[in-house]
């Protein structure tokens, strides 16, 4: 199985999450796009990890070739930090809803200057 | 302007990505050559890499028929107990951001359970608790572990919390339970510190491999987590909903 | 059961195992929130205690190594492999010092925060993830591997987030706090990139054997790509310019004692940002390329962050942007250092330079936190954060009145206080480097004096207005905490040659020192990776005398000199007239003929007090204006656009015998 499919697949989320983080107003859509961009990381360093020919790391029997099983263990931390990040994003979020009505964010004001 | 301008940026760097990703050289094996810079410098035996490590001796050096799982908790535990603070700094964050404020003034649609939802998920749960119990139980013998484990149970909870309305998770022992979860972690790592081993080494003997009782401290930690992001998940997704009147 | 020597080599781990456990018990503590801040508290005084001990191990071993799940534990790598497959913290004693000024920070925010936040609900989750701050700091700067680097950077980051929404009730915080977790996303997620990238090339995830292999394969685009992104997400983190954005709203926006743990915390980025570029990239690229990168946006940032400053009247956006600035002073420092790397100058002044930067790290710490906690004092007593509506508070508040002097004196870099040392070292050795960037650097120093002068008209001088006559001196433990840190600052003042000789000189030549860090794990190194540096900061003969490339300064013998010539003076004085009346016309000011309506009436508020410097530049604030519009997508704008740019500069000018 040729991973080049991947590799495309990855880049293009990373790039359409930072689009989407660099022109979203609508708070939803920013943690969205935020949840892409992590989605398209994660893929590229699980799809680094593949031989061609590979099984899963699990030694119930030889199976000769394995996959390589320290992206997998990277990836398992680097997507339970991904929901974390996006939990805590949420709150706030609902905080802001709950303050203003809307998902939309203010534009400057305080901020800024 | 800002649409246009972040368009063209996102372009440029998927284009820049995808031509460095195309040549990138991607090693086939990891027994490669380019991994073995070691030889020359330190001048030992031994013709491996990292992963090589892992595959060929992890089993016989940690007792796990699961090599991720080895790698998760033996040979890198460092980095899930920083996981495991992660998940729990975010569940306690929500806890106080959310806590003062009340949904003034509006109404919690108190209306009956749907019928086939709650008769449904009724059916469903013990099984979904039970799938996530054995997933993180079978950490060192099946994929999956401690947090596919804990999100199953999770999830069980928040189908009751969507289907029952009325349902309400007691905060107080949800918080308990995650609290002595994460303890128990670092407690167990803690024992093998005053052992006079290094902090989170395998201290329990390592059994047959294939076993259910094997691999040492691999299960115990793998329970701890479990019950710790099943706990935390279901408080964080309750305190959304509006937490304990 | 455990041996002093074991006990030793533990620390490094022990140190962030403590608060973590801390944190964990700590969040149960439902019902005892007082009890539960106080042990946060002594917690904090233990891990001083084990940070100082741990630095003195250090000094006195060299390069600490300690490999988890392994025995042996200063055993890299295992008997029957040639690899390192274990994580493992590295201490030299570049982390070592930064451990210091974290956990010194810590101790000082958690004595203020006893009384500060006393008032609030939820105290006992405060004090657990202040904790979790504290063990992120610490694990960050102590570790060896970057996966690793990965996973604290975002305990530090959430653990801040959370913290910054800590004061649920007033709407700001929660808008500050989202801004900051999506620009923190972004670096996490840009360093999870790099972290990839080095494992596509290499396989391994340990500083040091990524370092060897960077140095054998040299610079490849990758490997340049890489760089880019460690040198992005770090500045961004650390505030430098023009990725600073978040940093006024987030200061502002968290109570006074976050502010100092989030000073400290983006400190913690900028040694990353060190770490990243000495130790992994310095025999593989023109440092002279790398070190220019570091030096503009240092420049960039000293520029902007002091401008800004002027204008504003929110007390602590003011700082903010004072910190700012200030860490472009280190940059400049380390910057120099590293662009000298290699050549002659080194010797002569680049390690001055750096020794300037890293000095001015403690030094910024201690002094940015003092101030910061006396703005939070000022919020606590009066209600506000304005500068507009104070005034007059000095008669009430005499012993935050003396912090506040104390360390406005030393951001400006007066003599005899700790400020000005350092900031004599980036002088005298940035002046040899090239001319104009120490005269920039002496003109913010101006401009600094100018806005806390600012401050201290505004906020303690002045009339007594009417509605702060119930104003109180702040509570005792916020005294204490102020307390610490002015203390440090004094003590540091008056004997610069002691800190820099045993806690800085250490610290700098261990950063330059590429070939130990990375022996220390793999037993050999590159043999160019040693680089042979001399030259640091000298004693002079009299006690206490730094002796720099072009001077001399003696702090001790300063305050001996001003002190006879203050008696010169008020023997001077004696001889006058004394006729001095009060409650007569003497004292009435003179306002052209005018009657004075009310004191409170002629107190000059903070935004008139500049009025004619501002106009003047209008030109100048207007684009700048412009530029700040604290909407979140365009900070995440300028962070790619930035990157970029450090990218095209990589790659045309910084291969190794490239064009410059």
């Amino acid at each position: 199985m040729e991973i080049t499919p991947f590799l495309i697949l990855s880049a293009g989320l990373i790039s359409i999450g930072l689009y989407g983080i660099m022109s979203k107003k609508n708070l939803l859509k920013l943690l969205i796009s935020l949840d892409i961009m992590d989605v398209g990381v994660n893929l590229l360093i699980v799809t680094v990890g593949y031989l061609p020919g590979g099984t899963a790391p699990i030694m119930d029997g030889d199976y000769g070739k394995y996959v390589d099983p320290l992206p997998q263990a990277l990836v398992l931390t680097a997507i339970v930090i991904g929901v974390s990040v996006l939990a805590l994003g949420m709150i706030l979020t609902i905080r802001h809803y709950r303050r203003t009505g809307s998902l939309e964010m203010d534009e400057g004001g305080v901020f800024g200057w | 302007m800002r649409r246009a301008v972040s368009a063209l940026l996102a372009l440029l760097i998927f284009a820049y990505l995808f031509g460095v990703l195309l040549k990138a050289p991607i090693p086939g094996d990891y027994r490669d050559e380019r991994y073995n810079y070691y030889s020359p410098l330190s001048g030992r035996e031994a013709n491996e890499s990292v992963p090589d490590h892992y595959v060929e001796r992890g089993e016989e050096e940690t007792g796990s028929q699961n090599i991720v799982t080895s790698i998760v908790v033996l040979y890198r535990g460092f980095d899930t107990l920083g996981e495991v603070t992660v998940l729990f700094t975010a569940a306690t964050g929500v806890a106080f951001l959310l806590s003062t404020q009340r949904s003034k003034g509006e109404k919690e649609k108190k209306k009956e359970p749907n019928f086939m939802a709650s008769t449904g998920v009724g059916l469903v749960l013990p099984f979904i608790l039970l799938v996530g119990a054995y997933i993180f139980v079978h950490g060192h013998l099946t994929p999956g572990g401690g947090f596919p484990g804990g999100a199953v149970i999770a999830t069980g909870f928040v189908l009751m919390l969507v289907a029952y309305p009325r349902f309400q998770l007691r905060e107080k022992k949800v918080s308990v339970v995650e609290a002595f979860s994460g303890l128990a972690f670092a407690v167990i790592g803690l024992i093998s510190l005053i052992m006079g081993l290094t902090f989170l080494e395998n201290y329990l003997p390592k059994g047959v491999a294939g076993t259910l009782l094997s691999a040492g401290i691999i299960p115990l930690i793998y329970i701890a987590i479990g019950f710790k992001v099943g706990s935390e998940l279901s408080a964080i997704v309750s305190h959304m909903k509006g937490g304990e009147e | 059961m455990i041996t002093w020597e074991q006990f030793q080599i533990s620390l490094a781990p022990l140190v962030v195992l403590i608060p973590l456990l801390t944190a964990f018990i700590l969040a149960l503590m439902k019902k005892w929130p007082r009890v539960a801040h106080s042990i946060a508290t002594a917690v904090s005084i233990v891990v001083e205690a084990m940070v100082i001990l741990l630095f003195y191990t250090v000094r006195e071993k060299g390069t600490l190594l300690y490999v988890f799940g392994q025995k042996g534990a200063t055993d890299a790598i295992p008997a029957n492999s040639i690899v390192p497959i274990r994580i493992m913290f590295e201490v030299d004693a570049m982390s070592a010092f930064m451990a210091l000024t974290a956990a010194t920070v810590t101790m000082a925010a958690s004595i203020y925060s006893l009384s500060f936040i006393k008032k609030h609900t939820g105290v006992e989750k405060y004090s657990s993830v202040l904790m979790l701050m504290l063990a992120g700091m610490l694990g960050l700067v102590l570790t060896g591997d970057i996966f690793n680097l990965f996973v604290f950077f975002e305990i530090l980051s959430i653990a801040s987030c959370a913290l910054v929404a800590f004061r649920t009730e007033r709407w700001e915080s929660g808008e500050a706090a989202f801004k900051y977790m999506v620009v923190s996303t972004i670096g996490g997620l840009f360093l999870l990139l790099a972290v990839g990238i080095y494992y596509i090339q290499y396989g391994v995830l340990n500083i040091a054997a990524i370092a060897t292999y960077i140095s054998i394969t040299g610079a490849t685009r990758l490997n340049l790509i890489a760089l880019a992104i460690l040198i992005g997400v770090f500045a961004m983190k650390a505030g430098g310019v023009p990725m600073h954005f978040w940093t006024p709203d987030a200061y502002a926006a968290a109570p006074a004692p976050i502010t100092i743990m989030l000073k400290t915390a983006s400190l913690t980025y900028l040694y990353a940002l060190f770490r990243t570029t000495f130790t992994l990239y310095s025999i593989s690229v023109d440092v002279r390329t790398v070190g220019w990168i570091i030096i503009i946006i240092g420049l960039l940032s000293m520029l902007i962050g002091v401008t800004m400053a002027i204008p504003q009247h929110d007390v602590k956006r003011l700082m903010a942007y004072h910190a700012i600035s200030q860490t472009g002073y280190m940059m400049i420092g380390v910057g120099v250092g590293m662009a000298t790397l290699g050549t002659a100058a080194i010797n002569t002044y680049g390690l001055k330079a750096m020794e300037g930067g890293i000095f001015h790290i403690i030094n910024n710490a201690m002094y940015k936190g003092l101030l910061f906690l006396t703005a939070g004092a000022l919020f606590y007593a009066t209600g506000t954060r304005d500068l507009n509506k104070m005034g007059g508070l000095a008669r009430r508040m005499p012993v935050t009145t003396i912090c506040f002097m104390i360390g406005a004196l030393a951001i400006a870099g007066i003599p005899p206080f700790n400020g000005y040392a350092s900031k004599l070292l980036i002088y005298e050795s940035v002046y040899e480097f090239n001319p104009y960037l120490a005269i920039i650097a002496m003109l913010v120093s101006i401009l600094t004096l100018a806005s806390f002068v600012k401050v201290f008209h505004s906020a303690f001088l002045g009339p007594d207005l009417p509605e702060y006559r119930k104003v109180k001196e702040v509570p005792t433990s916020m005294k204490v905490g102020m307390g610490v840190l002015s203390g440090i600052i004094i003590a540091f003042g008056l004997v610069p040659h002691l800190v820099v000789k045993y806690i800085v000189e250490p610290a700098a030549l261990a950063l330059v020192n590429q070939g130990g860090y990375i022996s220390t794990v793999l037993g050999t190194a590159p043999p160019q990776a040693h680089w042979a540096v001399s030259g640091g900061v000298t004693e002079g003969a009299f006690f206490g005398t730094l002796l720099t490339n072009s001077g001399a300064w003696n702090s001790l013998l300063w305050i001996i000199v001003m002190f006879v010539l203050f008696l010169v003076a008020k023997f001077i004085y004696s001889l006058g007239n004394p006729t001095y009346n009060k409650g007569t016309e003497q004292i009435k000011p003179f306002l052209s003929g005018w009657k004075e309506s009310s004191k409170s009436a002629s107190h000059v508020r903070a935004s008139n007090l500049y009025w004619g410097f501002l106009n003047s530049l209008s030109g100048y604030y207007r684009p700048l204006r412009r530029g700040h519009t604290g909407i979140v997508n365009d900070y995440v704008g300028w962070f790619v656009l930035v990157v970029s740019l450090i990218l095209i500069l990589l790659t045309t000018l910084g291969i190794k015998g490239g064009v410059i």
